[in-house]
């Protein structure tokens, strides 16, 4: 189709680089603070050239409030809790579309309406679980008198493992992000569109409901999963709210709580912009670097679609 | 040798009764085709002999055992489906071999068996190809040569060509019988297409509405329907019915309209009797008019070539005759027809069952 439309050509074209200028400008900012020495980015206009510092910066960001450290902190979150969404969603997309069991669709439901319960929603009830997971079953044996004869004849610590907590445990960090509705609906939706005959003749040629789905569902899957793993990541990298209730100790702070508490620091003092700046960019790396990687598999993936 | 014996079979889904209790003896070597329209329940049946459906009522056994209870993968069966069903992600070696990789079978036997099987089919130059890059041809071929190289006891078709165009779908269908005979096992196809259905069988099974109502040779269901319906759906030609009554001696027939229909002399069915008459296009023949016959006027005339579909107006339902070719007929003009006695297909007028 030709169209000639000059003018609205005109006003989208304004609009979308205003956008791109919104996005692209602070970044540049970012970029620009990060080349410079601190008395220079604290100058009124900020230089708006590339200065020659960054590689200081950089050293100096490493260098500053354990970077390295919280960096494998955040690599470790960010994969457990894509892992562990991608894992958990596909069984229960499969188990919700292709088992009939007792309420079924009651399941689904639940899970479909925590899709508008984010986690700053839940967070109060989910730090109390993970601060003592196991509280419950402490209550229960108390009030059903089993906690004396449990521990006289296993010689368990009953009161150890109640008081066994998940604050300052990477498991604490990962577990309760890793439920997600989002991704379990769009699985459900996925395997809804695939065929029932697949299924049925994986069935005759003798296939386990576990091998229909590793051989079958998980490589018609590929594309979902490569898309999902890019979102996932950047979500699990970008989290600040849980990371900063659940963490106390430094050794288990995350890179973007790090860097956060560094700008808070000193409240009298002057943050250093340039070091905090190049700190921002070495966090951004790779979530960025996990999106270039797999943009190649994700377009892939969507060019020879094998539907 | 494989035996599909189905005794008194029901399915329902909810209230909903889809079949009334079928008996079938499929005996081994035999392609036996289940021939309906559709919701008839020939699918549903086929499925639940694969194990794909629960049994509601009745026993299905292969080979002697009783299946009811047994996974798919236990019942020794193959099938094919309408839509090929390939697995759009493995070659078309990988499609053909995965339930001998679930099977763990050794890496050579695969090999082999996958050589051996595209050979038969003359799919040996594809094997490393996706589906998505076959012909539907091609594909059917694959769909078949995943459920030979089981070597399975029952073949189970569901409606496989008819998603082929009209020419493969006739060199598919004489590649099917050539494999049945070549493979000595027992076959079953669902198919709603009675050409297809006819030029396959060994044993034709008719079905309507959850229950069978005949089975014999193709030659035979089309020589002796044993239905109204049998005789209606059988034959490339729709067969013309007639209302009418036998006469008191059982000789001659008066069909509703005034026309009569003469026994030459024999008996033609029980005395004193509402009938349908049936009779195929092809055997009545174009004939002067006469008074009291059974004729009408030209309505219209389809020239097919090897045979002209003459419609005759009766002031009825109208009837169509099959004339030679070379037959030339005014406009609108009055014919009578001819038939003989053996010709015609009776049935009680009631319950629909030949006389």
């Amino acid at each position: 189709m030709i169209e000639r439309t000059p003018w609205l050509d005109l006003v989208c074209h304004i609009l979308l680089i205003a956008g791109v200028v919104a996005v692209c400008l602070p970044l540049y900012y970012a970029l620009i603070a990060a080349t410079h020495t601190l008395p220079d980015v604290l100058q009124v206009p900020m230089p708006l050239t590339p200065g020659n510092e960054l590689w200081t910066n950089l050293k100096t960001a490493m260098a500053r409030g354990d970077l390295g450290r919280q960096l494998v902190n955040s690599l470790i979150v960010s994969v457990g809790v894509t892992v562990g969404k991608i894992a958990l969603s596909i069984l229960s997309a499969f188990a919700i579309t292709y088992f009939r069991f007792p309420f079924r669709m009651t399941a689904f439901w639940l899970i479909f309406a925590t899709l508008m319960l984010p986690i700053e929603v839940r967070i109060v009830p989910t730090y109390a679980v993970a601060a003592h997971p196991l509280q419950g079953l402490g209550w229960l044996l108390d009030q059903t008198g089993l906690r004396g004869p449990l521990e006289s004849l296993t010689g368990w610590n009953v009161e150890a493992v109640v008081k066994w907590s998940l604050l300052d445990s990477y498991a604490g960090l990962i577990l309760p992000l890793m439920a997600s509705a989002t991704a379990t609906f769009l699985f459900r939706q996925l395997f809804l569109t695939i065929p029932e005959e697949l299924l049925e003749a994986a069935k005759i040629d003798g296939a386990s409901p576990m091998r229909f789905l590793i051989d079958v569902l998980w490589p018609m899957s590929r594309t979902n999963v490569v898309a999902l793993t890019v979102i996932l990541f950047v979500f699990g990298w970008n989290q600040y709210l849980w990371p900063l209730l659940i963490t106390t100790e430094a050794s288990m702070t995350t890179a973007v709580i790090g860097l956060s508490k560094q700008i808070s620091a000193a409240p009298e003092a002057v943050p250093k912009w340039n070091t905090l700046m190049a700190g921002a960019l070495l966090i951004t790396l790779p979530p960025v670097m996990v999106v270039v990687a797999l943009q190649r598999w994700f377009v892939k993936g969507l060019v020879d679609s094998e539907k | 040798m494989a035996t599909v014996d189905i005794r008194k079979v029901e399915k329902s889904y909810g209230p909903a009764k889809v079949l009334h209790g079928v008996d079938l003896e499929i005996r081994h070597g035999e392609f036996a085709v289940i021939l309906g329209p559709s919701g008839c329940g020939k699918s549903t049946l086929l499925r639940m002999i694969a194990g794909l459906e629960e049994i509601t009522g009745g026993e299905i056994a292969i080979d002697g055992r009783v299946v009811n209870r047994l996974e798919p993968r236990e019942r020794d069966i193959a099938m094919v489906f309408q839509n090929y069903a390939l697995y759009p992600h493995m070659s078309v070696a990988e499609n053909m071999s995965y339930s001998l990789r679930i099977a763990h079978a050794p890496k050579q036997t695969i090999r082999d068996k996958v050589a051996g099987v595209a050979g038969i089919l003359g799919i040996g130059d594809f094997l490393a190809r996706k589906p998505t890059q076959l012909s539907g041809g091609q594909r059917q071929r694959v769909a078949m040569g995943r459920a030979i190289i089981r070597e399975p006891k029952v073949f189970l078709f569901d409606e496989p060509l008819s998603n082929l165009d009209a020419k493969l779908r006739h060199q598919m269908r004489t590649e099917l019988k050539r494999l049945h005979l070549r493979l000595d096992a027992t076959s079953i196809l669902v198919t709603h297409d009675q050409v297809e259905a006819m030029s396959l069988a060994n044993r034709l099974i008719v079905m309507n509405a959850g229950r069978v109502e005949q089975v014999g040779t193709p030659g035979e269901v089309y020589a002796r329907p044993a239905t109204l319906f049998v005789a209606g759906f059988i034959g490339s030609l729709p067969m013309n019915f007639f209302k009418g009554k036998v006469a008191d001696d059982g000789r001659s027939l008066s069909l509703d309209g005034g026309a009569a229909l003469a026994g030459e002399g024999a008996q033609i069915g029980p005395p004193d009797r509402e009938v349908v008459v049936g009779v195929r296009p092809d055997a009545l023949a174009l004939a002067p008019s006469t008074a009291g016959g059974l004729g009408g006027r030209v309505e219209l005339v389809e020239d097919l070539g090897s045979v002209k579909l003459v419609h005759l107006d009766d002031g009825r339902d109208g009837f169509v005759v099959a004339a030679p070719p070379d037959t030339e007929l005014g406009e609108a003009t009055e014919h009578g027809v001819k038939v003989r006695a053996k010709d015609l297909h009776l049935f009680d007028a009631a319950s629909g069952r030949r006389l």
